[in-house]
């Protein structure tokens, strides 16, 4: 099983990509693979599952300077942490400040972040089009994290 | 004395939403002593305008991420008075728990996250890993047990699915919610006891400064009120909630894109210590327990308190959710349709008090039953007015401590209060002409 975390504010236009994923997979019959984990824009429910087993993978609207509807997918280490922190919106707190706070707790949980590039962040209770088409790419992302996993779990 | 000070604090840290504090004193007077609101105006009620009663308090959960529960039980509670929908003993018991869980919640993070690193004396809540990692743990478990309420009751803790107008669509089983009682009543009570142990050793940390002013919150005569009630103003006494527009008396000032309000002084506060002046009577044994051991009593015109009532509410709300599980256990959760067929269409207006405190949704519908008019007046626009006056008071009582020192205690007094500054930024009394 994976983790899902959905961050972001679904008033905000593109930057409710993570919440509205989570709501389609809910809509989806995913089995135990996946938990999934609507986190609106609260650090510290990203904390406590980082301090966790189980691997995450956050989902959230990133400005990555490309074009609206791009998907990146980015494994999260102390060595990229600077770089990646800035691609996850946390109310209050940096991503980098939860998940090094996490690491002073004890054992981190493996952790990536989907980032999908908005073309638009204002209040609105759409996503934009580029976003909503970048919908099946980030459901296929998820499905080979969920994949990757059984295949390491079932391996060792 | 000093006669000159300038004090420029932008964007203070540890609030939601971005706010500054400037103070400007000048030949001895005092000529500015503010907190700026900064944040563009949101336009939460626009949102709603067209919206059918089954989707409002789906969207108004999503005001806020801290407080999306309390919104959307203000939410379901205007919508339900506005169409006649009647709710059963059973979804009042529940939303009552589950209201319990956010604010206990919400009360412990801000006491030990974003309130505690200024008794000591640490820029964040990051050193304090390191140096009360047991407290930190402590705080994140309670955390986790309020989330637990809100999975088991409603689906979800942030951004509920199962509360809808008229009751859940969705109950928990028995066996969840026994499990669930049984961790409030030995991790939550172990960790309780522990954060108000190491929080009464720092004690002697919270200025010692006091401005009386008028505290408003909702009264009930059944209980510590937090899910329903009536307005109560320790000044003036008590008023139904239907007269909010009356207490509130909204205003606009220069220095803030939020509005501010007033009723019988020129401010009021809201919040824990508001309700705690005006209802500590009916707070839990184990909570009174609490408040006296941190020298918390009524009544306390100390704002900085406020974390203290905070602190006090967490042991009273883990004790009355335990309550609350108990009877709905001795009575047997029974299967309930929601009451989802209006009875009326027309105007409701509901307050429910949220961990910042005394919260107001009123909504119109049209006989289509969707939205024509809204109004959602939040906590911390409430609040603004008074921190003003707390530091005009302020300010003059410490001028001659250092200018470090005199900003420390400005951010602690703005912290104090817990401000959702991204909340309570929104455009009010936006009128809808129905088509």
């Amino acid at each position: 099983m994976i983790k899902v975390i959905g961050l972001g504010n679904a008033l905000r236009g593109d930057d409710a990509i993570g919440p509205e994923i989570i709501e389609v997979l809910e809509t989806m019959s995913t089995g135990d693979s996946l938990r999934l984990i609507d986190a609106g824009a609260d650090a510290f429910t990203v904390l406590e599952h980082l301090l966790e087993e189980i691997p995450v993978v956050l989902v959230d609207c990133a400005d990555m300077n490309l074009p609206p509807g791009s998907v990146k997918i980015f494994d999260v280490s102390e060595a990229n942490l600077g770089e990646v922190s800035g691609h996850v919106s946390l109310h209050g707190f940096g991503f980098a400040e939860v998940y090094r706070m996490a690491g002073q707790l004890g054992p981190c949980a493996p952790c990536k972040i989907i980032g999908v590039q908005p073309e638009r962040v204002a209040f609105d209770t759409e996503l934009s089009v580029p976003v909503k088409k970048a919908i099946p790419e980030i459901l296929n992302l998820i499905n080979r994290e969920a994949l990757l996993y059984e295949e390491e779990s079932a391996y060792h | 004395m000093r006669k000159d000070l300038n004090i420029d604090v932008h964007h203070l840290t540890r609030v939601e939403g971005h706010g500054n504090i400037v103070v400007n004193m000048k030949n001895g007077v005092l000529q500015k002593a503010e907190l700026d609101i900064v944040e563009a105006p949101r336009f939460f009620e626009a949102m709603l305008k067209g919206r059918n009663f089954m989707e409002v308090a789906i969207i108004t959960s999503r005001i806020c991420g801290i407080c999306s529960l309390g919104h959307q039980i203000a939410s379901l509670k205007a919508t339900e008075k506005a169409l006649g929908l009647e709710v059963s003993g059973q979804t009042k018991i529940l939303r009552r728990i589950l209201t319990d869980g956010a604010t206990f919640q919400s009360n412990t993070l801000h006491a030990l996250f974003l309130a505690a690193p200024d008794f000591l004396e640490v820029g964040s809540v990051f050193p304090l890993v390191n140096t009360h990692k047991d407290v930190v743990l402590a705080a994140l478990r309670l955390k986790r047990l309020a989330n637990d309420i809100g999975d088991v009751i409603s689906g979800r803790a942030i951004h509920p699915i199962r509360c809808v107008p008229g009751g859940f669509t969705m109950l928990p089983r028995e066996k969840e919610l026994k499990a669930l009682q049984e961790r409030l009543k030995t991790e939550g009570m172990t960790d309780i006891r522990f954060i108000v142990d190491v929080i009464a050793s720092l004690a002697d940390k919270i200025p010692a400064f006091n401005r009386e002013t008028e505290y408003i919150s909702l009264t009930s005569e059944e209980e510590y009120a937090f899910y329903d009630g009536v307005i109560c103003s320790s000044d003036t006494g008590t008023y139904p909630v239907e007269n909010y527009l009356d207490i509130t008396n909204e205003f606009v000032v220069a220095h803030s894109s939020s509005k501010h309000a007033r009723f019988n002084r020129s401010s009021y506060m809201v919040g824990a210590l508001a309700r705690f002046n005006n209802n500590h009577k009916q707070l839990h044994p184990f909570a009174g327990e609490v408040a006296k051991k941190l020298g918390l009593s009524a009544p306390c015109f100390n704002p900085y308190m406020n974390t203290v009532a905070q602190l006090v509410e967490v042991a009273h709300c883990i004790e009355n959710s335990i309550m609350l599980m108990d009877r709905l256990l001795s009575d047997g959760i029974r299967f309930e349709k929601p009451n989802q067929t209006p009875a009326q269409y027309g105007r409701g207006i509901a307050a429910t008090e949220v961990p910042r405190g005394i919260l107001f949704h009123d909504y119109t519908y049209n006989r289509q039953g969707n939205i024509v008019k809204a109004n959602c007046i939040i906590p911390t626009g409430q609040n603004l007015e008074n921190i003003d006056d707390d530091m005009k008071k302020l300010v003059p009582e410490v001028i001659d401590e250092s200018k470090e020192e005199i900003t420390h205690k400005l951010e602690m007094l703005v912290r104090s209060y817990d401000p959702c500054i991204s909340c309570s930024v929104h455009m009010l009394d936006v009128q809808f002409i129905e088509e």
